[in-house]
């Protein structure tokens, strides 16, 4: 970036560059993939400089949002990678204070939203079985990947498991999201953070107070029966879900565990911007 | 006083998992304990959103954090990629192993080998097959092991000789192999019969042989192992080795009450059976004749 600014590339060259560092030089086949990211760049970057009104700088960035985050180009695209392109770039304009830090945010929420959607429609084309179950799975996924409001998203994922008729839960998350290799030894902290508590049916307001290990299940109510999973993406570990959804119901939880991995995913990605 | 917990390991929730849960939770509510499920799933790559349930093992961390007094695991399952016996010595807790028997825990494991011979035998004597291929899974696999020397036991019995080309293995036990058995039906055009170590590699070899026009039960029998729930509504009803795994899992929580109680490590076989279904042409013959009677 700094090359770039020194030599004072053009916009289109500095697209151009962030995105071969983006595929990694790699041509992409059947796909204007590359094309369309370039574009995205140029328009974030045109926009940062042209645009005076939020309604322009919408109007200039969104379709190219829409173009590149698909469902067919997503299993191509490194989503770090691409968030730290982004970042570079917000980063030079608010240094230079040609773009404002709301502008920044209704990017971020709409980026979101996108990413949200487009991870919740290939969850969807997935699902082999169209149970009445798995259907209501899939739209409260929908709902917990569409956040808008990122600030709060387990009251949304709350939400999700009271939807799908879930009485009692908690969602703990680690401080700090841990690596995990399953041939590596790992020491697990002593206590995790109760984020979402949901007791007969009913949301229950949490303070992030700190949980020992040994109580995790004490703040589900259950009669006999609990599950305990990851909420997981990749080797990053962000937390555990406790549950007590009954042995026929397990299929969901392959769902739900999958997708509120995929939400803190996306949230860390956001919380670097 | 709180109750005592049973743990009970999972990868997936395919139906032989969800039998096995079934089995648990009924011994568990039985005798008033609770259940505690561990399921490992998560998305592998982040950019790849092909396969949400791929694994991810995290969750078996916290077993020995939360007071789990007995621990049940399909050990050959869940430990993926690591050698088994290290994996099960992560546990600190009385620990009854799934189908994987370990020198140093106990273990209920299925009589693979009676059941794998009955269906050889029944394709043999019954179906008068000579030219039986196997989809087995994964060499290293106790499953596929067993179930092989069995199938070579029966051929050595009537004087069959063995073949090792007849044999595909699979990396796994599921049934997304269908390029793999496609392949090996089309090089052996002499296979007769078809003994699938699990009944989801008998799924691939269903859509592979009617891809090709085969009629599954007269032209070709096949036989698969488990009875998972859905063999018997296969069309044609798959012909399996029923390896029933509630019980799997309601024998080891009974059983592992005596670990509770200090008890010495045992070892327990659980009983397979054959169930000879329409896959088979005598079985349907016999069908067509009762229909007819």
């Amino acid at each position: 970036m700094n090359f770039a600014i020194n030599e004072k590339l053009s916009i289109h060259d500095l697209s151009w560059g962030m995105t071969n560092f983006l595929f990694n030089n790699k041509i992409m086949f059947h796909t204007n993939i590359k094309d369309e990211t370039v574009k995205l760049f140029e328009d974030i970057i045109s926009a940062s400089f042209f645009c005076d009104s939020i309604e322009e700088f919408k109007a200039k960035v969104f379709p190219s949002i829409i173009n590149v985050i698909t469902e067919d180009n997503i299993q191509f695209i490194d989503l770090d990678k691409l968030f730290n392109c982004l970042k570079v770039l917000f980063d030079i304009s608010i240094s230079k204070h040609l773009i404002e830090h709301h502008r920044l945010d209704y990017f971020t929420q709409y980026l979101y939203s996108e990413l949200g959607i487009v991870y919740s429609n290939t969850t969807s084309r997935i699902l082999t079985k169209s149970t009445e179950h798995q259907i209501n799975v899939n739209i409260t996924n929908r709902l917990s990947l569409s956040i808008t409001d990122s600030s709060d998203p387990e009251r949304m994922l709350g939400e999700t498991l009271r939807i799908l008729n879930i009485k009692n839960a908690a969602l703990y998350v680690f401080k700090y999201p841990y690596h995990f290799d399953i041939t590596e030894p790992i020491t697990l902290p002593e206590s995790l953070i109760l984020k979402l508590k949901i007791k007969d049916g009913l949301m229950i307001r949490t303070h992030n107070e700190l949980v020992n290990e040994q109580d995790l299940i004490r703040h589900v109510s259950s009669t006999h029966n609990y599950t305990l999973s990851a909420i997981a993406s990749d080797s990053e570990q962000y937390g555990i879900l406790i549950t007590d959804i009954d042995g026929h119901d397990l299929s969901m939880l392959e769902y739900i565990t999958g997708q509120f991995g995929t939400t803190f995913y996306i949230q860390s990605l956001m919380n670097k911007l | 006083m709180r109750k005592i917990r049973i743990g009970l390991f999972v990868e997936n929730i395919d139906s032989y998992n969800s039998e096995m849960i079934r089995g648990a939770q009924a011994a568990c509510d039985e005798l008033d304990e609770e259940l505690i499920i561990f399921y490992g799933s998560g998305l592998n790559k982040k950019t790849q959103l092909d396969n949400p349930s791929t694994h991810n093992t995290f969750s078996y961390e916290f077993a020995n954090k939360i007071g789990i007094d007995l621990l049940l695991l399909s050990t050959n399952n869940v430990a993926r990629d690591m050698n088994n016996e290290e994996f099960l010595a992560r546990f600190h807790m009385p620990i009854v192993s799934l189908n994987y028997v370990s020198d140093h825990v106990s273990s209920i494991v299925f009589d693979n080998i009676s059941g794998a011979k009955a269906a050889v035998n029944f394709l043999i004597t019954k179906e008068h097959r000579r030219h039986i291929g196997v989809i087995a899974g994964p060499k290293t696999r106790t499953g596929t092991r067993e179930r092989l020397s069995a199938y070579r036991d029966i051929l050595d019995f009537h004087h069959i000789a063995y073949d090792p080309s007849l044999i595909v293995y699979a990396q796994d036990y599921t049934a997304y192999h269908n390029t793999l058995v496609g392949q090996f039906i089309d090089m052996h055009p002499e296979i007769d019969a078809l003994f699938c170590v699990t009944d989801k590699l008998a799924v691939c070899a269903y859509a592979e042989l009617k891809k090709r026009g085969y009629r599954v039960g007269r032209d070709i029998s096949v036989v698969g192992f488990d009875d998972d729930p859905y063999s018997a509504s296969m069309v044609p009803p798959l012909s399996s080795v029923h390896a029933d795994s509630a019980m799997l899992a309601y024998r080891a929580v009974i059983e592992g009450q005596s670990l509770l109680e200090g008890g010495i490590p045992f070892r327990h076989v659980l009983p397979t059976e054959f169930i000879a279904r329409d896959s088979v042409n005598s079985a349907s013959k016999k069908k067509m004749i009762s229909i007819i009677l």
